[in-house]
């Protein structure tokens, strides 16, 4: 994969240097959207189960009437929804490389871990990303079609970008450990939940601010879209210094 | 090694001083200790229906063992990401069972806070449970914990279990502080900030909370030391069972291996001489009989493993194959360990 990405020849890459960590960086993120484009096996199924939970959502907001109710819960649903989205694809980004022995191969190549890290990180960030501009559109197809959204409603991409950054950072560290262990999906979620729940939380009142739009609350949005931000630089930083620990060499 | 000996000698002091200092908080606090006025709130709030600041609140007296368990449940959480960082950095397995041993503590301490915490949530504020910035993150700080501990069960292979274990600690670490300092981030959160200059406490009450504070400090030191002489015992337990698992399958490959050579000697000796065949067959000679049953004593390890071996390769008589059928049992290169 490294060798197709970058080198013409296989002679004038025995002669040249060692690559940069960018040109690395750049050809292992290259191999998982590859990857990824070529098996959709982690946008598949997430795109899949988000339809699963919208579903469930559903059955769950039948009974209320007025949807003034549901905007005003509706960023906690839509956090959950991307979390639970976010925990199921982390959980296949690293499956396929362990059952390929991908990531043998990755770990054998004299290259950085916090650059392996970077990579794996930016590649789920891109996955989950592109998962949520499916169903966030859709969320608001189903449950605020109706509802008067207020003029605001467009701010929730900036809590939605800054969170799943930090969903990506954390997430990637995490899925890296319970890769094999015993009850991996499980085991995910007992780690991911908690930690990355100040995140979650600063998120799910960002959004709800946004969504709402009520003059004179757009203090609590800049504060907790700093915070949020504030876990993410805290986290991605730990997660980054932490990595070469969480790999088996 | 010393002041390691020191400190155990230590600790059953300090565990009797810890309950001690401890026992005189809470009966301070009982008796000595006067009623709180609405937790000391600089201005009347309403909390659960009530204008709290003309309530006497009987149920403030938790506040002399909650906070100080609370706060030595952030020590020794402390102590295990302290332990943690130097187990990666150091990679000696000391550190690691002392980060572990310290997680243990913290959960134990945590949970007495939760318990603790949620009686004075119930009669103090009316509910059993509200999402309250300093709970919130404390209940979080509780499920890093035991993930901590779900981590590291599911893991099989000591040296990932200590790895991993450490960097989740670590990272669980980064709620402690912020669990600490939240209620200075968040004004509004209901819970009182207890540790500042000019808290304010009349001597009454601050002396009891600070007798509380460190005996409950010095019963966590205790415990640890204590969870960490069981833990060290019990990781040298499991290594000798590791050692001795290994001295016996050594053990029990070198009887095999001698009596795979001593098969093949009798083997070439029964096929050299021309007579080897009818002594073979016959059960009532007794040179191979007794060639075999002789050095059994002198390996005293496994007899029962050696005898069938040699009967049946009596039994069998043709000289070269009770070797082949041996090697599919034993090794296939077993003189190399040796």
């Amino acid at each position: 994969m490294m060798g197709t990405h970058h080198g013409k020849t296989g002679a004038d890459r025995s002669a040249r240097p060692r690559p940069s960590a960018f040109a690395q960086y750049r050809a292992l993120l290259a191999k998982d959207v590859r990857q990824e484009l070529r098996t959709r096996e982690m946008l598949t199924s997430m795109v899949v189960y988000s339809l699963l939970v919208l579903t469930i959502y559903g059955a769950a907001l039948a009974q209320v009437g007025d949807k003034l109710q549901v905007v005003s819960f509706s960023g906690g649903l839509l956090w959950a929804l991307i979390v639970f989205t976010s925990l199921l694809g982390l959980n296949r980004s690293f499956s396929h490389e362990v059952e390929s022995g991908c990531l043998e191969g990755v770990l054998l190549a004299p290259v950085d871990r916090a650059v392996v890290f970077l990579a794996k990180a930016t590649s789920n960030l891109l996955f989950l990303l592109m998962v949520e501009s499916v169903t966030v559109p859709l969320f608001f197809v189903f449950f605020l079609s109706g509802a008067e959204l207020s003029a605001t409603t467009p701010m929730i991409l900036l809590p939605l970008l800054v969170g799943t950054v930090g969903v990506a950072g954390v997430g990637t560290l995490l899925s890296t450990m319970a890769i094999d262990t015993r009850g991996r999906d499980v085991l995910l979620a007992i780690l991911f939940i908690p930690v990355a729940f100040p995140l979650l939380y600063a998120c799910v009142s960002a959004t709800g601010v946004a969504l709402l739009g009520v003059e004179g609350t757009f203090v609590t949005f800049w504060r907790s879209l700093a915070l949020a931000a504030a876990y993410d630089v805290v986290m991605i930083a730990a997660a980054w210094g932490l990595y070469e620990f969480a790999l088996d060499s | 090694m010393m002041r390691e000996k020191l400190a155990d000698r230590l600790v059953p002091a300090l565990l009797a001083i810890g309950a001690v200092l401890t026992a005189i908080d809470v009966v301070w606090a009982f008796t000595v200790a006067p009623l709180v006025q609405g937790a000391r709130l600089s201005e009347p709030a309403i909390i659960a229906g009530q204008v709290v600041t003309t309530k006497l609140l009987f149920s403030q007296k938790i506040f002399y063992l909650h906070v100080p368990v609370a706060v030595a449940s952030f020590a020794t959480m402390t102590a295990a990401a302290f332990f943690a960082a130097r187990f990666l950095i150091t990679r000696d397995r000391a550190h690691d069972r002392a980060s572990r041993t310290a997680m243990q503590v913290t959960l134990v301490f945590i949970i007495a806070t939760m318990v603790s915490g949620d009686l004075w949530t119930r009669f103090e504020w009316g509910v059993w449970w509200v999402w309250e910035p300093r709970l919130t993150t404390y209940f979080i700080l509780m499920l890093l914990v035991i993930g901590y501990f779900i981590l590291r069960n599911a893991l099989d292979d000591p040296e990932r279990s200590a790895r991993f274990g450490a960097v989740f600690c670590i990272i669980a670490f980064i709620d402690a502080p912020i669990s600490f300092l939240i209620t200075r981030l968040v004004p509004s959160s209901v819970h009182p900030v207890v540790f500042r200059t000019d808290s304010g406490l009349p001597p009454a009450m601050l002396i009891p909370f600070l007798l509380g504070l460190f005996g409950m400090c010095m019963i966590a030191f205790g415990l640890y030391r204590y969870a960490l002489r069981v833990n060290t015992a019990a990781d040298e337990v499991e290594e000798l069972k590791e050692r001795l698992e290994e001295l016996d399958a050594s053990a029990q490959r070198a009887a095999a291996d001698e009596a795979l050579e001593r098969l093949q000697a009798r083997a070439a000796a029964l096929v050299t001489p021309g007579s080897a065949v009818p002594v073979a067959l016959d059960p009532s000679a007794s040179d191979p009989a007794t060639s075999a049953a002789s050095p059994v004593p002198d390996d005293g390890v496994d007899v029962s493993y050696d005898a069938p071996v040699s009967n049946d390769a009596v039994a069998v008589g043709p000289a070269t194959r009770p070797a082949v059928a041996f090697t599919g049992d034993a090794p296939l290169a077993p003189s190399k360990e040796d």
